[in-house]
């Protein structure tokens, strides 16, 4: 009998084996191997999302188009994966021979190709509107959790202002997220206003919560009121994830061997996907990574050969590594795309543009089905010829992926009924 | 039973026809045919064909599109009539008709059975399609206006009232289309309505019921008093006479007036964003003049904070942020905007100014206004939609949901933006540029909402036509937006809210004070601080937030204060105020209180922590910050909480040196923040906590009580 896990080996065997396959070979093993106890059946319970910001060329990635002219290619080669005909870009070591764990989608396709209308699109799952400015996932997922212990939902970036369609939307701003702004990688990063300031000890912040416990008495007069309720309850919170020094320390990477955070690389993504480890093991329910830079108008190949690459196929590869050491893999779901697609042709200044026709991304974890290959784009990577995904789609795919009902419908404030996504199918073939 | 009685509406509706030169009504109404504008597309809309979650979505459903609810007749018809081969509608063998098999479900339809076989409807349809589906019954008519009756109900929980609706048509005809308008309430709880238009009054409170035919729109609105209608008492401020009029015909008694500390509190963050010192807070206890409070209200608004505060408040209005206008952008038109403050520029000129200005926006301030959004549509969304309450973005897609807006209006308005572009950093005006018609596919004319077309001379800037009606003194709807926009920065609540939602169908909540503060700013000659003044002096601004029996439930009558969240920066200010405390000094040199920041992006963490008004459109700029786990960990761990608060330039600083009392120094740290003497118990509990002498570490720790209390950070 061949197990999940023989598979991946059978992967990590090398691209000369995995060659050897057919695909329909392939997805027979996929289909025999025996998943764990519920495994694949359930929803998952949180969801990692990282976000390539400013989208990420698929071409030279997740789908390499080696027989495609010197004005696509370049002078980038391919790998290959355990996949039969399924390559990669050069540099994507890390993420091919890790197929076997995600799936992987090569038909992603809209018409948005201006940045905040694709984020828009792919964090909401609605295209732009200017009357409505929808929820995220993260935000509408943290909206359906009722008493959370940890935030339920948190960023983590190097700008606060870059977080624009991340948030609540339409909905009350308390579902917005808990943002963690600065650089996970640096020895001074420490997340605001977590820690007391030194001088006061817990004996001080006591006679201050007691004194305060008698002094306030307005919010016994108006504790009916809306907004003395909403206050106590964000500072009931703030208090519950300060009580809890393992919540506390959630945020702590210094709680890391040195061995483990160096095996997720020392870069801010690697640190990022780290402490978004942390944050879910301690009960965060969303987290959102933003990874900048990948707005490669210009030396396309440079930018991804030095910095986006090499930290993308370090730290994605070990972070679904560690979620299934510490047992959170089936219960997390992992989602790594971006704005777009970009121009397969490469431009004048060795960049490449936007290209919403045609783009890739990664799902994984919880019930998606690990080494399924969805869609695939023309010879030149401009077009997508087989089972074109749309926004929507994803939206729905990742919706039911986290058992929430696509169909369901949300109010707006003046009433509004909107649902989840609207024309989207969930992609049956990733979801076991 | 109820399916007879809509087919003999329906058939009446197309014939009521009430209006000079009606034709009389035929012998055999229930042989004549349908009329597809008047009967046909509103059944179909009645049932839901064309909703915005059906074939009304933009790009239809499986093949087929409908206009958003019926508003384009025409291209309906063509899609039902017209488009797949006539599959659609059978005139040959009208029962095969593809519309009425699908609605049927006679053959498979994702939508549902709609119109079952052996119902009413179905026949109406069927009859039509007989008929020979033809695009008008007789002469085209069309709906120009829908009046609604009775326009306005007062009754008791349990009582009900049977609207009508009139349509005013283009033939001059007035015919009762009650039976084919859609109704929808806006608060159910209130006053839920059926689908014959019946209201029925289910709880204490007032709503509207909007009525819609195809693109037609019409309201009414409902309440129900909260206790027994009494007699309005008399009022000097004719604001007061409007607030007691509706609060004696819903029966709800006021609240008396808050207290004189209270009063000096609210003032001070309302009129000047910041907090009374402590010699001003005994200062006005111990002045016994009958005139006290309206002779502070003057002096606050004289006072330099004031200047800061209301900048600060047209700032965020007009999304003043460098990242769009430039770093030198946004500091010009944020000193001339502090500049018109300071000199009580009318607000119309200052809006005028802002809106036709052109030239260099790092030389000439109100330029950088067209910075503020991008695209001439985009500046005529944000135009109306900050100046005059109106939300046209929906009208750019579709028929506006809510409102009378079609496409051509929105198009209509978006040309008098066409011209202007944005030259090198410089907003300049253009010969050329126009917007395409959606319906005609030409040029969009020029046309002011809802009004006539508008005339250019040769070379004029286009926006200042456009200004002009806009500002119309004759209309009242620049005052009555901007007036709606100062009550609820006053009290916490529009009288319309959503303040930039102002529209037939929401109504405001006491249309006869929305009314006199238009006026009343019209007639100051749009001296917006002079209003500011008068409704600060009337005694429905100076009541004190505590219920009494039988206002507990009134949110929105003005029977008492409201308690509210303060703006970030308001808060960021009365802290530095109380304690001493700056944090924004080493991120904005220019600006030593947070209500002289320029930018959006200047400022400390501590602000954006506490929820500034983001000046990207992405938050409407009257609401108010909501409370959020990481503002709390700011109050519990961030600047104000440590030994911060006891350094040398604060507040406990100065006081250590003066070596107060016990009791002087808890007065002084009372009335610093909550503005107000301690109560007996707290000045008991303040005692215990200091102990015998006073020590900085013990102050620190009652000043961040005082601080992180409710009532520090709240308005009330």
């Amino acid at each position: 009998m061949i197990t999940r896990r023989q598979l991946l080996h059978l992967g990590l065997v090398g691209p000369s084996l995995a060659g050897a396959l057919s695909l329909e070979r392939y997805f027979e093993l996929l289909e025999r191997a025996p998943a764990a106890p519920h495994a694949g059946r359930r929803p998952a319970r949180s969801m990692i999302l990282v976000w390539l910001d400013g989208g990420m060329s698929h071409v030279d990635t997740l789908d390499a188009k080696p027989g495609a002219p010197e004005e696509i290619k370049g002078a980038w080669g391919s790998v290959a994966t355990p996949a039969p005909g399924v390559l990669y870009g050069q540099g994507m070591e890390g993420l091919a021979s890790a197929l076997p764990n995600y799936a992987l989608i090569r038909s992603l396709t809209s018409d948005a190709g201006e940045h905040d209308i694709a984020r828009h699109l792919m964090l909401t799952g609605y295209p732009v509107s200017p009357s409505l400015e929808h929820p995220s996932f993260a935000s509408v997922g943290a909206s359906q959790i009722a008493n959370p212990q940890f935030p339920p939902y948190l960023t983590i970036s190097p700008q606060r202002e870059s977080l624009r369609y991340f948030g609540a939307g339409f909905l009350p701003p308390e579902h917005g997220p808990f943002v963690i702004d600065g650089n996970p990688q640096r020895k001074e990063f420490a997340v605001r206003d977590l820690a007391p300031p030194p001088e006061l000890g817990a004996a001080r912040m006591e006679r201050r919560r007691a004194l305060l416990e008698t002094l306030d008495s307005f919010r016994r007069t108006y504790e009916q009121h809306g907004e003395v309720r909403a206050r106590g309850r964000a500072f009931e919170r703030a208090l519950a994830l300060l009580a809890s020094a393992s919540s506390r320390e959630a945020f702590d990477l210094g709680k890391e061997s040195a061995a483990m955070r160096a095996r997720y690389g020392d870069h801010g993504l690697g640190q990022s996907c780290l402490l978004a480890r942390r944050l879910v093991q301690a009960g965060a329910r969303f987290v959102t990574i933003l990874d900048s830079s990948w707005d490669t108008h210009q030396n396309n190949f440079f930018e991804l050969q030095t910095h986006r690459l090499p930290k993308l196929n370090q730290a994605i590869p070990v972070l679904i590594d560690d979620l299934k050491q510490h047992g959170l893999w089936e219960e997390t779901l992992l989602v790594v795309m971006g704005d777009f697609g970009r121009t397969p042709k490469v431009n004048a200044n060795q960049g490449r543009d936007h290209w919403p026709r045609a783009a890739s991304a990664i799902v994984a974890g919880g019930p998606i089905r690990a080494g399924a290959v969805v869609g695939a784009t023309d010879e030149r990577g401009e077009q997508v010829v087989e089972r074109p995904v749309t926004p929507q789609d994803l939206a729905a795919t990742i919706y039911t992926a986290l058992g929430i009902d696509p169909s369901a419908e949300m109010q707006t404030s003046d009433g509004r009924p909107v649902r989840l996504v609207n024309g989207g199918e969930p992609i049956r073939e990733v979801l076991a | 039973m109820r399916a007879v009685a809509l087919v003999l509406a329906l058939g009446a509706a197309a014939l009521a026809q009430a209006g000079v030169g009606a034709a009389p009504a035929p012998a055999a109404p229930l042989e004549r045919a349908p009329d597809f504008e008047l009967e046909v597309l509103p059944l179909l809309t009645r049932i839901g064909c064309n909703s915005g979650q059906c074939h009304g979505a933009a790009g239809g459903q499986a093949g087929f599109a409908l206009s958003l609810r019926g508003y384009d007749p025409d291209a309906d018809y063509d899609a039902i009539v017209r488009e797949r081969g006539e599959r659609r509608v059978d005139r040959g063998n009208p029962r095969a008709s593809l519309l009425l098999r699908k609605a049927s479900m006679e053959i498979r339809h994702k939508g549902g059975r709609k119109l079952p076989k052996d119902g009413e409807e179905y026949e109406t349809v069927l009859r039509w399609i007989e008929a020979g589906a033809a695009r008008h019954a007789g002469a085209p008519v069309s709906v120009h206006a829908l009046d609604v009756e009775p326009k306005f109900t007062l009754g008791a929980v349990g009582e009900s009232v049977q609207l009508t609706v009139k349509a005013r048509c283009s033939d001059g005809s007035v015919r009762d289309v009650t039976a084919l308008a859609l109704y929808t309430s806006n608060d159910d709880a209130v006053a839920p309505v059926d689908r014959s238009g019946k209201i029925t009054l289910s709880k204490a409170g007032e709503t509207a019921v909007l009525v819609k035919l195809l693109g037609s729109i019409g309201s009414a609105r409902v309440a129900v008093p909260f206790g027994r209608k009494r007699e309005a008492s008399s009022a000097a401020n004719p604001i007061d006479a409007a607030v007691e009029s509706k609060l004696a015909a819903m029966g709800i008694p006021p609240s008396p007036p808050c207290d004189d500390f209270t009063f000096l509190r609210r003032a001070s963050l309302d009129l000047a964003g910041r907090l009374p010192e402590p010699a001003e807070v005994a200062a006005f206890a111990a002045d016994a003049s009958a005139g006290k409070r309206a002779a502070k209200v003057d002096e606050l608004l004289k006072s330099s904070e004031a200047v800061s505060h209301w900048t600060r408040w047209l700032a965020d209005l007009c999304r003043v942020r460098s990242e769009t206008m430039t770093p030198d952008g946004a500091a010009a038109l944020h000193a001339y905007l502090r500049d018109a403050v300071a000199r009580r520029m009318p607000l119309d000129q200052l809006v005028r100014s802002l809106v036709t200005a052109v030239g260099e926006p790092w030389a000439r301030g109100p330029a950088a206004f067209a910075l503020a959004v991008r695209g001439p549509k985009e500046q005529m969304e944000f135009v109306t939609r900050t100046f005059l309450g109106v939300r046209f973005q929906c009208a750019q897609c579709h028929q506006h949901p809510f409102d009378r807006w079609s496409r051509s209006d929105y198009f209509g308005a978006a040309s008098f933006f066409a011209r202007v572009r944005i030259d090198k950093g410089r907003v300049v005006t253009s010969e050329f540029g126009e917007f395409t018609d959606p319906k005609t596919g030409g040029p969009a004319r020029a046309q002011f909402p809802g009004g006539g077309a508008a005339e250019f001379a040769a070379g004029q800037d286009r926006r200042q036509p456009f200004a002009d009606w806009m500002l119309d003194p004759a209309s009242l709807r620049f005052d009555r937006a901007m007036a709606n926009r100062l009550w609820q920065a006053l009290t916490g609540r529009g009288l319309v809210e959503p303040v930039d939602d102002l529209r037939e169908a929401n109504p405001p909540t006491n249309p006869e004070l929305l009314d006199l503060l238009a006026s009343m700013l019209r007639e100051s000659g749009r001296d917006w601080l002079g209003l500011v003044a008068t409704i600060a002096k009337s005694a429905a601004y100076g009541r004190s937030t505590a219920t009494v029996p039988g206002n507990e439930a009134d949110e929105v009558y003005g029977s008492r204060g409201r308690l509210r969240a303060l703006p970030a920066a308001v808060v960021v200010d009365a802290l530095a105020t109380a304690t001493g405390v700056r944090t924004e000094a080493p991120q904005a040199p220019r600006a030593a209180r947070a209500a002289d920041i320029p930018d959006e992006d200047g400022g400390s963490y501590t602000l954006t922590v506490l929820g500034r008004c983001p000046r990207d459109g992405t938050a409407d700029p009257s609401r108010l910050p909501s409370p959020t786990v990481p503002a709390a960990l700011h109050w519990l761990h961030g600047p104000y909480a440590g030994s911060a608060l006891g350094a040398a330039g604060t507040r406990i600083a100065a006081m250590l040196a003066r070596r107060p009392t016990v009791d002087a120094a808890i007065d002084e740290l009372f009335a610093a923040t909550w503005s107000r003497p301690p109560r007996d118990a707290e000045r008991a509990a303040a005692r215990r906590a200091l102990g015998s002498s006073v020590d900085r570490e013990k102050l620190e720790d009652l000043l961040w009580t005082l601080i992180a209390s409710n009532e520090f950070t709240l308005n009330h």
